[in-house]
């Protein structure tokens, strides 16, 4: 609204970044207390005639100085532009973007392709990088001046208020030119002119056809058009019929069978069909005495049975948590992480226990959703807060929080949604209707959050030694952080005027990537980021304290002695409500001729005014951090009585007046000051939140004691055993984080501010900004309202996907615009209503699918040669599902298989700690209980296709290269088994019997029976080997067969 | 009625032809795509690449080099002390340097290097004595003075030079080659990355394939063994003989055929032939990996120490159609010189001088240089300043620099003999035709056969590229 509002006002043309920054928080939408308060600040400037640029000011009523200027070139915005001395981002994401084939039409362009080629090289290396560096921050995706966008071709061509912004092959008479050349009354960039080699490039450029190369963004318009016909995004609606789910399925698959001429295969021998809906069920293959009964068993309810009985087993919710986790980017291990960090997570185990157990109780898909982002709010039971693991069991990367959250935004949106929000991170989603705004609404989400360990189980419950060290160790750590943070802030405090002085040159104090080691006395560029903000948030709440500091900063240096006295004037006639005393004192005294000198009269009241306040009256600096929600309670709560924070209504300018002496000399107590030095919000106090949230706010000495404290308690709980389940939670901010877009992806050029909210693509015009905390559990709800079009089709597809070998639309955690369609489009929404009305039940869901007939038919040889010949030219890749593809085994489901068929699995007890699995002697846990550390992943489980632990991973590659094959064949695991299944197979069989024990190890391995020829092959191998002279240690004539038979084709791959 | 547990062979009794014609009919037929990954993908040859993804494939255009030998001194080498002689450092020796700027560390006044540099080759260019022996080859050489890095840690900065990212999971420079180009030797892995002793920082990390299929990370080998088993996990069988292992694989090969008649996929067929060549890989890596062939003039030549053997393999590697070798000097970050620079760096230098020079007259003899891209450099450079301690004395040794340092290429399309870009008068900041990582990335690319910009994957609903939305490939340092 706010922005509309602004735009047909052109203006105010002033210089410098300060105003930038200014402009820029205009934008922003309100929480409903200051909208009411802006309201009233808006109808005041509207009666004195001001133009609504002042809005962003509008904490200053009618003293805005009058500096407008007719801004003469209609097609160019206002906007200022802004310098950075780091350009280039080091965490810029945006990756080149694959063209979209129609729009590469280039009119004008040269037509032979070596010219062509030698143009887009000039393009890519003269004009595409002067054009971001110099037009896009007001041109480009995230700002429109003068409705001009300069970031692709047609944008170009399509121009902005004054017409097209080239024409190719004349130079003079495009627009860009004159602007360029700045003669015709246009004059770009604003700031600082082009270069002459630069102009001479542009010229060249148009000159010859403008070519542009590469990636052009879909339209917007055309992006909004199409999302509205976007079959992921339609509403779903409700399911008509009452006729059982298996059945909808097969009718659905009958009918795109028959359109494609084509019919389902027969039904597939009990043996497959068993073996195959326990693999697909369990992840582990049935015994043969399993496979003989079912194929003895006449009833026809006896395949159901076996449904039923599968999904009821734990092994169930074992190989089922397996997909999940692979969404979830699980480790057991943080990744890279300094010395003094320990490297081990405490909580993962705890989160992968509750994913299996959550399926295995099938608690509904939406409730499952729920607690995964929000069950600090909603758990009913301690146990459920484990689930917020799959928010906090990320990489680390090295602390930078950009990237945490980038991961968590990641997961949460491809994951639950199917939409690829991160792509928004650095510019407008191309393809997608996701601004870079929608992004920066979830990243605020997330940082109003930070992160904390938590026991799930009661202290009576552990040993009481355990216990005892524990608390031992919690409270040097507590100590510690106590003791630092006071010095931290009190070193901050003792250093006001370096941090306010830093805040003129912002660009000197880089991000958190750039790693410093501080010692006490430096200033910490977090920290005066962290002012940034501070003061930022300041300028638009209307704090009397910095209201002068905005307004005179605003000023262009060049002229600022000479429009000084003028607003220092206008500030000195506003209500103490709008320009403190003390800080009005200060201006009536003092002589300002710069920018330094405002810094200058700043530091001085600030100084004084904290000078009265010591020793404060809030007495945060002493509390013990072992009270650390109290003490954040408290200071929040006596701030607030106090009428202070940053965070304050009006109610907090009416103390100013009797709270603060206005005698020279002596300096009262204040409560505004007293929130600013002291208060939850304040800059100079080190957020009470664990080391892992604050490490960048303090120095190098001071963040390695703590993490080392932190470790020795991380290494106790980790040797502790399994009897301490232990959750990382995420726990909402007291004062959530009003967040700012990084523009181009980078935190050190923050632009408009965002409410937090849904994505707007899934809201539309009812969007309401988050009102609770950090919105976690309004984004949690938002994602799981029965009436978002994606959660359901989402999971409906994935778990489609793993039931029948191929999901129905195959780019599984995209469903946006450039999707994949699905193969069966009423099929899916079919079972994504029926999902949602069976109360998001997975195994309800699940078995329907496994009792479809579609589900039940044989593979492609079970099919008359002449039709399948037909089929597979029609459908090679069988996305109509004329025929069941065989499914080659996971690494998990094959160690599981081989360590199953030899005896030597255990599957009880289920969860704990995670096993190594791969080094002797070997675990024989199932595979899920396997340690997964993301830092050093044995090379095996990369060769085999595991999910990589980084990523999010919708769908495991799947490829086959040698190494896969020597494990096969040297691998002492698959040794170790061939020896088992041996001994296992052997048992009670006459050593003399060889047909039996051949029989014996088919049974076991492929549970089936040898036929006569495999018998007699198996026989010539065990002849021959034992002819060769046996040295010891090495695998005897049966152990060779089993080792033969568990590196076949059909051992891996399951039909 | 079910038919019930039906063993293969009993309907019908496969011949060697019917099972070849079958197989035949779905081979051609099926689709090798949606195989991969089901996020999506690009090239068509991306599903092909799942069932031989090491097969070779040709470029976008045909490169110059056809594989890459890179030393990695991890740790960060100082480039006043190498490759960018300062002189002026001298004159300001035990002051203070007019500009200075941000580092890891504290760094004081300005500290000339201890090593003596001289003109070298035809082109006259200037090296350091602790190079020498390298410097005789530097009208091969194209060095670049320009490079720059975004932070002056390592962790960040080995992952932008290798995976052009200094955060995200982002697959190494490696596994782009491996993935676009697959390698000429099946039986050996396409990428492999040696270091001595343990991994280097930041680990596996450095050689990942993240989002690329597994089959296209580097394979780790802890090249102070010397024994097979110890550098390829299941490369030995100790509890089999060779004899036992080939009856093995004929009945496997004969139960996996008859298998195969029974269903139509081409998976089946990947895998069958894929024993044969795991067979295969268990002679030829030991042969690869296996020294005594080699001449005593050779050996010696490359000297025979660990750093000579690993550059030494490196040759047999290559040579055996090996895509991507990486030569790390050692576990940790042994360049890592803030203090002692002078005797550490020296040291260092001493261990791969030798095997360096030795390489170019060795892959140059055999005619190999002109397909062999030979990479030369670390993560970052060092200050020009010296490292102060806590106590506020100086080291003798220099901090992280990542606003300039060096790094070379020699062999496959490089213009030997040259020097691109340069530093300010002291050595700090990169001044003149600055060159990020990216830029080297998309020339080394150049030089394979490669756009840069079209080297794609499509992960997460993005094309992903090595070097994201920048890189300028260097032609200045092409011939």
């Amino acid at each position: 609204m706010f922005q509309r509002l602004l735009l047909p006002c052109r203006i105010v043309q002033l210089p410098g970044r300060r105003f930038a920054e200014n402009r820029r928080s205009v934008g922003r939408v309100l929480p409903p207390t200051r909208q009411l308060w802006f309201a009233a600040a808006r109808a005041m400037a509207a009666i004195c005639g001001l133009l609504v640029t002042a809005v962003g000011l509008g904490v200053l009523g009618g003293i805005w100085p009058v500096v407008v200027l007719a801004n003469p070139h209609p097609w160019v915005g206002t906007q200022a532009q802004e310098q950075s001395s780091q350009e280039q981002s080091v965490q810029g994401q945006l990756a080149q973007e694959q063209p979209v084939q129609d729009q590469l039409a280039h009119d004008q362009g040269p037509q032979d392709a070596v010219e062509r080629q030698a143009a887009e090289h000039f393009f890519e290396s003269s004009i595409r990088p002067l054009l971001q560096a110099r037009c896009h921050d007001c041109h480009g995706a995230q700002q429109q001046a003068g409705d001009l966008r300069l970031d692709s071709r047609a944008a170009m061509l399509r121009g902005g208020q004054s017409g097209a912004a080239i024409k190719p092959g004349d130079p003079r008479g495009s627009l860009l030119m004159q602007a360029v050349h700045r003669t015709e009354g246009l004059e770009m960039p604003p700031d600082e002119p082009l270069s002459a080699e630069d102009v001479a490039a542009l010229e060249r450029w148009i000159e010859n056809g403008a070519v542009w190369s590469g990636a052009e963004p879909i339209e917007p318009s055309e992006i909004e058009r199409r999302s509205a016909e976007h079959w992921a995004f339609r509403s779903l609606g409700q399911t008509q019929t009452d006729e059982p789910l298996a059945r909808v399925i097969d009718r659905w698959i009958e009918s795109k069978l028959q359109t494609e001429g084509l019919a389902r295969a027969p039904v597939a021998d009990r043996r497959t069909l068993l073996r195959r809906l326990s693999y697909v069920a369990t992840g582990l293959p049935p015994s043969f005495s399993q496979i003989e009964d079912f194929c003895q068993d006449a009833d026809p309810a006896a395949y159901e049975r076996w449904v039923d009985r599968l999904l009821a087993t734990p092994q169930f919710g074992e190989h089922w948590a397996r997909h999940w986790l692979d969404l979830a980017r699980y480790s057991d291990t943080k990744g890279y992480v300094y010395d003094r960090e320990e490297r081990f997570w405490t909580h993962a185990w705890s989160y992968r226990d509750w994913v299996i157990d959550a399926l295995n109780r099938d608690l509904p898909y939406d409730q499952f959703v729920r607690l995964q982002l929000a069950a600090d709010q909603i758990a009913s039971e301690p146990q459920d807060l484990a689930a917020m693991g799959f928010l906090t069991v990320g990489r680390r990367f090295l602390g930078v929080k950009p990237d945490i959250i980038d991961d968590r935004i990641d997961v949460v949106s491809r994951g639950l949604l199917g939409l690829t929000v991160s792509c928004a991170r650095c510019h407008d989603h191309k393809y997608d209707a996701i601004p870079t705004a929608d992004y920066y609404s979830l990243y605020g989400v997330m940082a109003s959050c930070y992160e904390e360990d938590r026991s799930l189980v009661a202290p009576e419950s552990l040993s009481a030694e355990y216990v005892a060290e524990l608390t031992k160790r919690q409270q040097a750590y507590s100590e510690q952080h106590a003791k630092l943070r006071d010095e931290a802030a009190e070193r901050v405090r003792q250093r006001l005027s370096d941090y306010l002085a830093a805040q003129l040159e912002l660009e000197r104090y880089p991000g958190e990537l750039f790693g410093q080691l501080f010692k006490p006395d430096d200033l910490l560029p977090s920290v005066v980021h962290r002012w940034a903000d501070y003061l930022r948030r300041s300028s638009t709440s209307g704090d009397p304290i910095f209201s002068a500091w905005h307004r005179l900063l605003m000023l262009p240096v060049a002229e600022f002695s000479v429009l000084a006295p003028t607003v220092v004037a206008e500030l000195l006639a506003a209500e103490p409500s709008v320009v403190h005393p003390a800080i009005a004192a200060a201006l009536r005294n003092g002589q300002l001729s710069s920018h330094k000198d405002v810094v200058r009269l700043y530091s001085e009241v600030l100084t004084a005014q904290l000078a009265a306040l010591s020793p404060p009256n809030v007495d945060a600096a002493s509390e013990n951090a072992a009270n650390d929600e109290k003490v954040t309670t408290e200071v929040e709560n006596e701030a607030a009585a106090a009428g202070g924070g940053s965070t304050c209504g009006t109610g907090a300018v009416d103390g100013v007046t009797t709270a603060t002496a206005t005698a020279t000399g002596t300096v009262a107590r204040d409560p505004l000051f007293e929130a600013l030095f002291f208060g939850p919000d304040s800059p100079c106090v080190v957020p009470n939140e664990p080391i892992v949230e604050i490490e960048y706010f303090v120095d190098f000495a001071s963040c390695e004691s703590l993490w080392r404290l932190q470790s020795e308690i991380d290494r106790w709980v980790l040797q502790g055993g399994a009897a301490d389940r232990r959750a990382r939670v995420l726990v909402d901010r007291p004062l959530a984080v009003e967040p700012q877009v990084f523009r181009r992806g980078s935190p050190q050029r923050k632009g408009d501010f965002v409410p937090r909210q849904f994505l707007g693509l899934l809201t539309g015009s009812e969007r309401q900004p988050f009102q609770q905390g950090s919105g976690r559990l309004e984004l949690a709800n938002a994602i799981v309202a029965p009436d978002n079009p994606l959660t359901a089709r989402v999971m409906v597809n994935r778990m489609w996907g793993h039931v029948f070998g191929q999901p129905l639309v195959s780019t599984t955690s995209d469903f946006g615009l450039r999707a994949e369609p699905p193969s069966h489009p009423e099929l899916l929404d079919h079972l994504a209503q029926e999902f949602i009305a069976q109360g998001w039940s997975v195994k309800q869901l699940l078995r329907q699918m496994l009792l479809s007939e579609t589900f039940r038919q044989a593979g492609a040889a079970a099919i008359d040669p002449t039709r399948r010949e037909r089929a597979l030219t029609v459908d090679p890749e069988n996305r109509s599902l004329w025929h069941a593809k065989p499914r080659r085994l996971t690494i998990e489901a094959l160690r599981d298989s081989m360590l199953a068929t030899s005896g030597q699995l255990e599957l009880a007890p289920a969860g704990g700690k995670a096993v190594e699995l791969w080094a002797a002697p070997y675990a024989r846990r199932r595979s899920v209980y396997g340690l997964v550390d993301r830092q050093f992943l044995p090379s095996l489980l990369r060769g085999f296709d595991f999910a990589n632990p980084d990523l999010h991973i919708p769908w495991r590659s799947e490829t086959t290269v040698a190494q896969q094959c020597l494990f096969f064949l040297n691998h002492p695991l698959v040794l170790e088994q061939a020896k088992a299944v041996v001994v296992a197979a052997s048992e009670g069989v006459a050593a003399d019997d060889h047909a039996t024990r051949v029989q014996q190890l088919f049974r076991r391995i492929l549970q089936r029976e040898p036929s006569e020829l495999e018998s007699l092959e198996a026989m010539e191998l065990l002849d021959a080997a034992a002819a060769e002279t046996s040295v010891t240690g090495q695998l005897d004539p049966w152990e060779q067969l089993a080792q033969v038979l568990y590196s076949g084709n059909e051992f891996l791959f399951i039909e | 009625m079910i038919p019930n547990n039906v063993s293969p062979d009993a309907t019908q009794r496969w011949t060697r032809r019917s099972w070849l014609q079958h197989a035949g009919l779905g081979l051609g037929a099926l689709g090798l795509t949606h195989l991969l990954s089901r996020d999506g993908w690009l090239a068509a040859d991306q599903g092909a690449a799942t069932q031989h993804p090491l097969r070779a494939r040709s470029p976008h255009f045909p490169g110059r080099a056809k594989r890459v030998i890179q030393f990695f001194l991890n740790g960060g080498p100082s480039h006043v002390d190498t490759f960018d002689p300062k002189p002026a450092l001298a004159k300001y020796a035990g002051q203070p340097l007019p500009e200075t700027f941000a580092t890891e560390r504290k760094t004081g006044a300005a500290f000339p290097s201890p090593f003596k540099f001289e003109r070298y080759g035809e082109s006259g260019i200037e090296v350091s004595e602790i190079f020498s022996k390298t410097a005789q080859h530097i009208d091969d050489i194209a060095v670049i003075r320009s490079m720059v890095a975004a932070v002056p840690n390592h962790e960040p900065s080995l992952m932008l030079m290798n995976c052009g990212d200094a955060l995200q999971s982002r697959p190494s420079l490696g596994a782009w080659v491996l993935y676009g180009m697959g390698s000429e030797n099946e039986n050996l892995p396409g990428f492999l990355a040696l270091c001595p002793g343990g991994l280097p920082i930041k680990d596996s990390e450095n050689w990942q394939s993240s989002f690329l299929p597994g089959a296209y990370q580097g394979t780790y080998i802890d090249s102070q063994h010397e024994s097979l088993g110890k550098l390829i996990e299941n490369i030995e069988h100790p509890q089999i003989s060779a004899a036992a292992q080939r009856r093995q694989l004929d009945l496997l090969s004969t139960w996996n055929r008859r298998h195969q008649s029974q269903q139509v996929d081409p998976r089946l067929e990947a895998r069958i032939q894929t024993y044969e060549l795991a067979f295969r890989m268990q002679g030829e890596a030991r042969e690869a990996f296996d020294l005594s062939t080699e001449t005593a003039a050779t050996i010696e030549a490359y000297g025979t120490s660990v750093h000579g053997r690993q550059t030494l393999i490196a040759r047999r590697l290559i040579e055996r159609g090996v895509r991507y070798v990486q030569l790390w000097h050692g576990a940790g970050q042994p360049w890592d010189n803030h203090d002692q620079i002078e005797t550490q760096h020296r040291k260092l230098a001493g261990e791969i001088d030798q095997p360096i020079a030795a390489l170019l007259t060795d892959l140059k003899q055999r005619g190999l240089l002109d397909e062999t891209l030979v990479i030369w450099g670390g993560e970052f450079g060092r200050t020009p300043t010296v490292e102060l301690s806590g106590d506020g004395n100086p080291q003798y040794g220099r901090d992280h620099n990542h606003y300039g340092f060096s790094v070379w290429l020699a062999g496959g399309g490089i213009k030997g003999g040259t020097v691109y870009g340069a530093t300010d008068e002291f050595g700090f900041r990169a001044q003149e035709n600055i060159v990020t990582a990216h830029d080297l990335h998309a020339t080394i690319l150049h030089t394979l056969g490669f756009d840069h910009t079209r080297l794609t994957f499509r992960y997460a609903g993005r094309d992903f590229r090595l070097t994201d939305v920048h890189g300028q490939v260097l032609h200045p340092i092409l011939s």
